[in-house]
């Protein structure tokens, strides 16, 4: 027999309450009114409805007829209440020094590894499923929207688009298969500035602003066109699609219950995370481009020749700006493709 | 009219309407029962405002600790993580009970009662629903046009079995709290009336703000006994207009200095660049930090003194501007400057802080609320897991 535990008992359906003290025997738990005495239920083990132990908080337990008992007691009548149940298991976990040690060290360690390698990696498997049909349906209704809202028709005039599409067409078929076409389209837009960009389906469109910075000239602007091509490629649209959705739901499950103010330092954190994730896409993109320079007979200093152009256009560029940028710096991309130069 | 009419089974409103059909004159008798019931009746607002002869302040107190539940805050993040989310429903459960369990009013714990598979459940349709969104509104932007009004359709109704579920889930003294909003009233609290707000500039979203605090408020019961308030607009006015100034002369006087500064860099692209990245940060913080601060003092204290649980309790809050703000700033700075580790500390000294700016007036009348039958139908601490008890809400 242990206790006498001081609990309170709240009656079914209402809520008048009473002090009660308990007492536990081998097989039952005991309850009596704290003054007269008299007992006021008797209940085994296996009858009761037991809420696992959280923190220092009186035990919660259910009667078989609905009644609630709050008790405060010691190991004794935790484990008589556990039973051969594994529920106050957590509980044990965080009274642990060695769990809190582990907790602390693994927790950013878990985190990091899942950021870094698990999302990618989904992200990867399942830009190679999306079937070809649903990219095509998707650059549609993408460039029907960006017609309507930031792209106008070009303003170069028609000899000199079919003057560059021209200079095009053998990269286009170098790329193009069966299933894949490619093709480049101009647009005027104020918004976008001197740009270029691919829509998953091998459209690539060309902005007036960058035909006019690279002056029209068919090598640096079959380098951009290259590296877009290498983003089509990788199927980076899908990627990115599928590592924001997998980060968004991350951040939000793990870090859900938190207050107001913290939710903006992980919104800081999150555009953070996703502009890295964009930065390594561009890399890649860079990547490929430079490899294939060859078959469409570019050299990587053309590379470095149209980034240079860019740069100039853009100035400043510093460490916390590219922390937020979803380019990477556009020195760096210079120096990889003037160390591709050297290597050939 | 006959006599033998039994008055006393009547409800409120149909004593109302047969005292305006009964002829005085006629049948003396009956006009003077009907009167004699009218006044004694409950629901007679006379009656409601009644001071009542004994109210009782009762304690509020939080008693959680930062360093008990920074270990249970770790192990669930751990689990969490190690579990790639699944745990997040399990975690959930225990940090709420921890936060319920150590709040008490008048010596009595408030309980959490949902179940973890509860939550999981919920948590996993949510995914898939949120999935789907972002996925189909990607696929074409002008299908996401159409779930974007099709979410507006379900938004209302989300609100309801949300608290529906929460209320439902949250007992003190063995009665459990609910939640009976309807879809018409929230549809119309929550996107109608802010919608049409469009057309007065916004000047009048303070009035669709009092009106979604209404809906809340008057159809949230406890047990049998319902909430009952009676907000004023112009508080919620006075509330979100000096918010909104204060907001703009904050970030007034952050453009002005971020030009001044910049003006004393002049031809160093960098360095304006990397400042005026940090200070428009640090100015989403302030105005974000000042403005919900006021909003959220002067409004609470004006909805605690106006409410009160019919025959049970009344509230009151006395939150200052100056301490709430004072709180959520130095709760950021730690939480950064510890990253994220001081997490589970802001939110018991949070709670506190809330906990020590409430107070509680009981009536007698507490003593004697019963669960409404169907409530007891499933006991307070039984699991409920229909579908549409289910908390569909990310976080």
């Amino acid at each position: 027999m242990y206790g006498p535990y001081e609990g309170q008992y709240y009656l079914a359906g209402s809520s008048s309450c009473q002090r009660v003290i308990v007492r536990i025997t081998e097989k039952q738990l005991l309850v009596s009114g704290s003054e007269g005495g008299e007992l006021v239920c008797c209940s085994e083990q296996p009858e009761l409805k037991v809420q696992s132990r959280v923190g220092n908080l009186p035990r919660e337990v259910v009667l078989p007829n609905r009644d609630m008992l709050y008790v405060e007691g010691g190991p004794e009548l935790d484990s008589w209440l556990d039973g051969n149940s594994h529920m106050s298991v957590a509980s044990k976990l965080e009274k642990s020094r060695a769990w809190l040690i582990g907790s602390l060290v693994f927790s950013p360690i878990l985190l990091f590894g899942i950021f870094k390698y698990l999302v990618p990696a989904l992200a990867i498997t399942f830009a190679a499923y999306v079937p070809y049909s649903l990219t095509k349906v998707t650059s549609a209704h993408t460039l029907a929207a960006l017609d309507k809202s930031i792209l106008n028709a070009s303003q170069l005039d028609a000899q000199r688009q079919s003057d560059l599409q021209m200079a095009f067409s053998a990269t286009i078929e170098q790329f193009s298969d069966d299933e894949k076409f490619y093709k480049v389209l101009f647009r005027d837009s104020d918004e976008m500035g001197a740009n270029a960009f691919a829509l998953p389906d091998g459209t690539i469109v060309f902005t007036d602003g960058i035909v006019e910075l690279m002056d029209g000239d068919a090598q640096l602007l079959n380098a951009v066109l290259l590296h877009e091509i290498g983003h089509v490629e990788h199927r980076h649209s899908m990627r990115m699609i599928a590592e924001s959705l997998a980060s968004t739901l991350i951040i939000s499950y793990f870090f859900g219950d938190v207050s107001g103010a913290v939710e903006l330092f992980f919104g800081v954190s999150g555009t953070v995370v996703q502009n890295q994730y964009s930065q390594k896409l561009e890399w890649q993109a860079d990547e490929f481009a430079l490899q294939q320079a060859p078959r469409v007979g570019l050299q990587p200093e053309d590379f470095a020749d149209a980034m240079q152009t860019l740069a100039d256009s853009h100035p400043g560029n510093d460490y916390l700006m590219r922390l937020f940028s979803s380019h990477p710096s556009i020195e760096e991309r210079i120096e990889r493709a003037r160390a591709a130069q050297v290597k050939e | 009219m006959k006599n033998n009419l039994d008055f006393a089974s009547y409800s409120y409103q149909e004593l109302l309407e047969a005292r305006q059909t009964v002829d005085d004159k006629a049948y003396p008798e009956n006009a003077s029962e009907l009167d004699a019931l009218i006044a004694d009746h409950p629901d007679n607002p006379v009656n409601q405002f009644r001071e009542p002869e004994s109210t009782r302040a009762a304690e509020v107190e939080f008693s959680g600790k930062a360093g008990e539940f920074f270990s249970i805050w770790i192990v669930n993040l751990l689990l969490t993580v190690a579990t790639l989310g699944i745990y997040s429903a399990w975690a959930k459960v225990r940090s709420k009970r921890y936060f319920y369990g150590n709040l008490s009013i008048d010596g009595h714990r408030f309980s959490y009662l949902a179940e973890p598979m509860q939550i999981l459940k919920g948590r996993i349709i949510a995914v898939l629903l949120f999935s789907a969104y972002f996925l189909s509104s990607l696929y074409s932007p002008i299908l996401s046009g159409v779930i974007a009004i099709a979410l507006f359709i379900v938004y209302p109704w989300l609100i309801c079995k949300g608290l529906n579920f929460n209320m439902g889930m949250t007992a003190y003294r063995n009665v459990r709290f609910g939640f009976v909003g309807q879809y018409g009233q929230a549809f119309r609290a929550f996107v109608l009336y802010p919608i049409a707000t469009v057309f007065t500039l916004y000047l009048a979203l303070p009035w669709a703000l009092k009106k979604m605090d209404t809906f809340i408020l008057e159809n949230t019961r406890y047990g049998d006994r319902k909430f009952t308030t009676s907000l004023e607009a112009g508080t919620y006015f006075k509330a979100s207009y000096a918010a909104f100034f204060v907001g703009v002369v904050i970030a007034f006087c952050f453009a002005f200095t971020v030009g001044f500064v910049a003006g004393g860099f002049e031809g160093q692209a960098d360095g304006v660049a990397r400042i005026s990245t940090v200070i428009s940060l640090l100015m989403y913080v302030i105005v974000y930090g000042v403005t919900s601060s006021i909003y959220t003092a002067l409004i609470r204290n004006h909805m605690f003194s106006v409410s009160q649980l019919e025959n049970a309790a009344t509230f009151g809050s006395d939150m200052s501007v100056g301490g709430l703000l004072k709180l959520r700033v130095t709760n950021l700075l730690a939480v950064i400057f510890s990253l994220g580790l001081a997490l589970p500390w802001a939110k018991v000294r949070t709670t506190q802080f809330f906990a020590a700016h409430t107070q509680v007036n009981v009536l007698p009348g507490l003593d004697e609320v019963v669960a409404t039958p169907e409530q007891t139908a499933s006991s307070a601490a039984e699991e409920v897991s229909t579908l549409f008890d289910l908390d569909v809400s990310l976080g």
